[in-house]
């Protein structure tokens, strides 16, 4: 059942008008750009040359994207104001960072262009190569829903509803993203990221107000107070959140997202010195805020929305209370509630804001795993016989190979749990290992490369919070006969990291300190 | 649940008005630092070429 069939959308031709020369523009920055690369440095972290409003309107840019919108909103929709709590964990432990300089002030000092390049001047040439894998394979499959959730929301704000529009507009989307990410690579990626960082603040403020006008704040309070009860408001409540998925929160949304997730790492190594990435976490810590308040405000605004076109009973709302249990129709919400409360032109700019937040994220993220099996596959491997030319071949090689990927797991990965829960599972595989290996690698001497090894590898025990591989080794909350989620899972695994790693080092020591220099660029 | 519906009502306040703030500093300074960025560039494009030269 086609769940927009019902509604018109307000886009028009003029709307399209805007689209197509936004995007346009974006691409020819992105050619523009092509004439500042020279070298690996100026592709991956634009010359190490951001200050600091750059720095954190690009993180911003990279960060607020449509994806982080619509998992978001998804959660504002499903879960009512208690989302909030996410918003709130990701911007104060962003802040604390900021203050302190965990794990990321003494990252910036080795000099690193990439996460794995720690590994290999702290462990060894091994554990570089071997910590690269895993987190490109992780990231990658992390970014498997991100085209999804650009297609429905494409298709759902401008009232397509041919079947197969969704994966039309895929395709549109990974190529138009592949053609200047290849060109312009991070040069490219932080000024496009600026110019989405303008529209994009400037739309959801728009639209924000323009949604309570509509709809009336006593409204809003009212249907979640309807639909969700208690739990839509108190996140510590077990009939929504609960305890284990706050701290869950906490260590993903937070911790991870500012400090160990390799786009955010790489803002901390393009950063001109140590100030400026204290600087950039402080000021940022807003942006990570509201990036989550923000958008789950507006599914929120969409829940109130929906429940006034047709209470329970509706096709959002079924008999017996709560909300439809369907990850894509609870994505759609969004969208769908956009397209119909915002005037033509403005709908035209939310949709090029949105596409170039879109694109601003695939294109960092693409580069940053094109550079890490580059940089810390390949050319360790490889040695000296690669060269600059052939470096940047292969980044962009690479960035296409995972374009053409995306878009395969896009259609036929079925998305059977909120996207916010895929991304907080999937990017576990990675960051789970790498926390322990980064924490006790920076912060502890004894840490090992066995321990490192072991811990790497304990991240694919996350696997397990994935749905569809729950339900491959029959492993559900059915099967088990308990309610097992994704928060004990991921809290399981990470603190299952931090314990081979320091039993494995102190049972397996290193011989002798790694060459500072082994492995690195 | 109502004292719930304050504090994020609260929350949401706040958050719209330091992110307005925010995007407009921001706004303005990154207008300058992308300027500067091109420029820093293009030197250290001109300095490697003198060591190639050297």
């Amino acid at each position: 059942m086609d769940p927009t069939q019902d509604f018109v959308s307000n886009f028009s031709a003029i709307d399209w008008g805007i689209v197509a020369i936004y995007l346009i523009a974006t691409v020819a920055v992105g050619i523009y750009a092509n004439r500042y690369i020279k070298n690996m440095a100026d592709y991956v972290v634009a010359g190490r040359s951001l200050k600091s409003h750059l720095a954190v309107a690009t993180m911003l840019g990279s960060e607020i994207g449509l994806v982080t919108v619509m998992y978001a909103a998804q959660k504002g929709f499903s879960n009512g104001f208690a989302a909030f709590h996410i918003g709130i964990a990701a911007g104060v432990t962003c802040f604390f960072i900021g203050v302190t300089g965990f794990i990321v002030v003494p990252l910036r000092k080795t000099g690193v262009m990439t996460i794995p390049e720690y590994y290999g001047q702290r462990f060894g040439k091994g554990v570089r190569v071997f910590g690269a894998l895993v987190l490109a394979a992780a990231g990658i499959l992390n970014m498997g829903v991100y085209l999804k959730a650009g297609g429905m929301f494409v298709t759902a704000l401008t009232g397509m509803t041919d079947p197969n529009a969704v994966n039309i507009v895929m395709t549109i989307l990974i190529a138009l993203v592949l053609l200047y990410t290849i060109l312009g690579g991070m040069v490219s990626v932080v000024i496009t990221d600026y110019i989405q960082f303008l529209v994009l603040s400037f739309v959801m403020i728009v639209i924000c107000f323009l949604a309570v006008g509509n709809l009336g704040w006593t409204p809003i309070v009212e249907t979640v107070k309807t639909v969700h009860k208690e739990a839509g408001f108190n996140p510590f409540n077990q009939d929504g959140f609960g305890l284990p998925y706050v701290i869950w929160m906490i260590f993903t949304f937070g911790l991870v997202s500012c400090a160990v997730w390799p786009t955010a790492v790489m803002r901390v190594c393009a950063a001109k010195d140590i100030s400026v990435v204290k600087h950039l976490y402080r000021w940022s810590a807003i942006g990570f805020m509201t990036r989550f308040i923000i958008p789950q405000f507006l599914g929120i605004c969409a829940l109130a929305w929906l429940w006034q076109q047709g209470g329970e009973g509706s096709r959002f709302f079924p008999e017996g209370g709560g909300i439809i249990d369907n990850a894509d129709e609870t994505l759609r919400a969004m969208p769908l509630f956009l397209s119909q409360i915002l005037p033509v032109g403005l709908i035209g700019l939310v949709a090029a804001g949105m596409l170039a937040a879109f694109m601003s994220t695939h294109d960092s993220y693409l580069l940053c795993w094109a550079a890490i099996i580059v940089e810390d596959v390949i050319g360790p491997l490889a040695g000296d016989r690669l060269t600059t030319k052939r470096r940047l071949f292969l980044a962009r090689l690479f960035i296409f190979l995972t374009g053409v990927f995306l878009l395969v797991w896009s259609i036929f990965y079925p998305l059977e749990q909120d996207m916010l829960d895929y991304l907080a599972v999937s990017g576990a595989i990675y960051f789970t290992g790498a926390f322990a290996v980064l924490l006790l690698g920076l912060y502890w001497k004894r840490a090992s490369s066995a321990g490192a090894y072991v811990a790497l590898a304990s991240g694919l025990f996350a696997l397990l919070g994935l749905q569809p591989v729950r339900e491959a080794l029959h492993l559900t909350n059915e099967d088990l006969g308990m309610e097992i989620n994704e928060a004990a899972i991921g809290l399981t695994t990470v603190t299952a990291s931090l314990l081979l790693m320091f039993v494995v080092s102190l049972l397996f020591p290193d011989r002798k300190k790694p060459n500072a220099t082994e492995g690195a660029s | 649940m109502d004292a719930w519906a304050i504090f994020w009502a609260v929350v949401l306040i706040v958050v719209l008005i330091i992110f307005t703030g925010v995007s407009i500093v921001v706004g303005i300074g990154g207008f300058s630092d992308v300027k500067a960025l091109f420029r820093d560039i293009d030197e250290q494009h001109h300095e490697d070429d003198l060591t190639d030269d050297d």
